[in-house]
């Protein structure tokens, strides 16, 4: 690595050779945005009022975090934190008949949330899709098929259910209970055939909720006032 | 000084490059015949306008489209032949896409001077018509070969391919999507038709190399590589290319420590490369190319 000026470089020369003509010469930099880097003020300055009209909406004060949250498979705080604000909001005034769990997508947080003050554009950076909760309800036969993909993903945000040995455990179920179905709370994108969790299709039964999932980290964050942190890992 | 960085880093980094001629000495001399163009790139930007805040646990204060503004200034005061790319994703990301629905992302590309881009797949996340009517504030082309859009609301607003002339040089330059279908809910897409990227990637560059471009580059947002060996990738769309000299990447948000090189069909090597994403890093490629060296074989690294 070479420091030039303010940027640093990585350099990368190869010498090319064209079929009926002289050699040619090929140089590549992957050339790095430094925190040092200065601004073009014009630009910046061109931005301000977006900014500022954006801000006015997104610097409200949620909660707070004593803790870095970041996304990291096969199993994180902040994958955990996501799952469980989802669970919770979800099941908090439902008397359930079957077992459930949450399932998100690894890939749809798209942001980590540092140590300080969270505020509402966090939330939005976390969660930037207008994606909506949607239960479903899966046979039981269909239970070592998100565990399957689990294994081969590596990890997905999950909450009340956890993974030992490759087997997916529910809570709340006795080893004897007979278990026909259980609930799946997920995302519409999920449920709609993304990221390729093909299990949904085999839902009996969909409970649209059309709440959004960002609104409901946004109400959740709200009440922990102080983001819960658990970094177990409930994959294994 | 330029010269020198050069040399030096040739001898650091080039490890693991087989070389067959070293007589670099006289190769990077501008004659009347050569010219030299810088092409910088970018991918999977999500709406990335402000640096990382100070307290970001991986990338603190870094990026900021204002500041690769500067960079690109600074590189253009220097370079009279510059080419400034995007392979996608410019959407998504931060709340300045939940806020103004793509049009501050497009009217800074534009200010920035980009020259073409290609659309990835969260370039569809609201929708045709909200690409649509962000995409009013781009003063430069979309390019994309492989989705047809005929029965869409996109159907004029994107181009297969663009040739562009920088120092009587032709560049021929094109754009390849991803697969749509599970990416993307189909709402979003509509009846956009995805054509086979590798088929259609062949025939385009096929159609730049007739109407004799020096240089043939891919804007991809296929992604650099999967485990899924049915995956089509850029490493793959380069093994099964001909006619193509550069693919910019994106989709997989790979940083790369220097680009990857890759066989084609006939045996000639392909320069991959991809920086990341969020407006991290700014790819610079400087190529030395003859004006001469027009046909159906172009640039082979050895």
């Amino acid at each position: 690595m070479i420091k030039s000026s303010r940027i640093q470089i990585l350099y990368f020369s190869i010498i090319c050779l064209c079929a009926c003509s002289p050699k040619l010469a090929v140089n590549v930099e992957q050339i790095k945005i430094t925190k040092e880097q200065l601004a073009d003020s014009s630009l910046t300055a061109f931005i301000a009022p977006f900014k500022q009209e954006m801000d006015a909406q997104m610097r409200l004060k949620i909660a707070e975090s004593e803790h870095d949250f970041i996304v990291k498979r096969p199993s994180s705080n902040l994958m955990n934190w996501m799952a469980d604000a989802v669970f919770i909001n979800q099941t908090r005034n439902v008397r359930l008949s079957h077992p459930a769990f949450c399932l998100l997508n690894t890939g749809g947080i798209r942001s980590s949330i540092g140590k300080g003050d969270v505020l509402l554009n966090d939330l939005f950076k976390v969660m930037p899709f207008d994606n909506t909760i949607v239960w479903a309800k899966i046979p039981i036969t269909s239970l070592e098929k998100i565990s399957a993909y689990l294994i081969k993903s590596g990890g997905e945000p999950i909450s009340n259910v956890k993974m030992k040995n490759g087997q997916l455990l529910l809570s709340g179920v006795g080893e004897k209970a007979s278990v026909n179905y259980f609930w799946v709370i997920t995302s519409n994108y999920l449920f709609n055939g993304g990221d390729n969790m093909n299990f949904f299709q085999d839902a009996v039964e969909t409970i649209e909720t059309k709440t959004l999932i960002r609104d409901v980290l946004i109400q959740e964050a709200k009440l922990q006032e102080i983001l819960l942190n658990d970094s177990k890992s409930r994959i294994e | 000084m330029k010269r020198r960085l050069f040399l030096e880093n040739f001898v650091l980094t080039s490890v693991g490059i087989l070389l067959t001629d070293f007589s670099f000495g006289t190769t990077s001399l501008k004659t009347e015949n050569n010219e030299k163009l810088v092409i910088l790139h970018t991918n999977d930007t999500h709406s990335n306008i402000d640096p990382f805040p100070k307290n970001h646990s991986k990338y603190p204060g870094m990026g900021g489209i204002a500041k690769r503004f500067a960079v690109i200034q600074k590189i253009r005061k220097s370079e009279p032949n510059v080419l400034l790319l995007d392979s996608g994703d410019i959407f998504q990301g931060t709340p300045y896409f939940n806020t103004f629905n793509g049009v501050l992302e497009m009217k800074c590309m534009s200010k920035l001077g980009y020259d073409a881009s290609t659309m990835g797949n969260h370039d569809f996340d609201i929708g045709m018509d909200g690409f649509l009517a962000a995409k009013k504030y781009a003063d430069f082309p979309f390019l994309c070969a492989n989705y047809d859009f005929s029965n869409t609301i996109l159907s004029e607003a994107t181009q297969p391919y663009k040739i562009f002339r920088k120092g009587g040089l032709k560049i021929g330059i094109f754009g390849i999507g991803i697969k749509l279908n599970g990416l993307v809910p189909t709402s979003s897409y509509g009846d956009t038709i995805y054509q086979d990227p590798i088929e259609i990637a062949n025939m385009t560059a096929a159609t730049l190399k007739k109407q004799k471009c020096e240089l043939v580059i891919c804007l991809s947002h296929l992604g650099f590589e999967y485990q899924d060996a049915t995956k089509v990738s850029d490493i793959k769309l380069a093994q099964n290319s001909e006619n193509i000299d550069i693919i910019l990447g994106g989709h997989t948000h790979t940083f790369m420590e220097k680009p990857a090189i890759e066989k084609n069909k006939r045996r000639q090597n392909v320069i991959i490369n991809q920086v990341g994403w969020a407006g991290l890093q700014l790819g610079r490629i400087d190529i030395e190319l003859s004006k001469k060296s027009v046909g159906n074989q172009n640039i082979v690294i050895d």
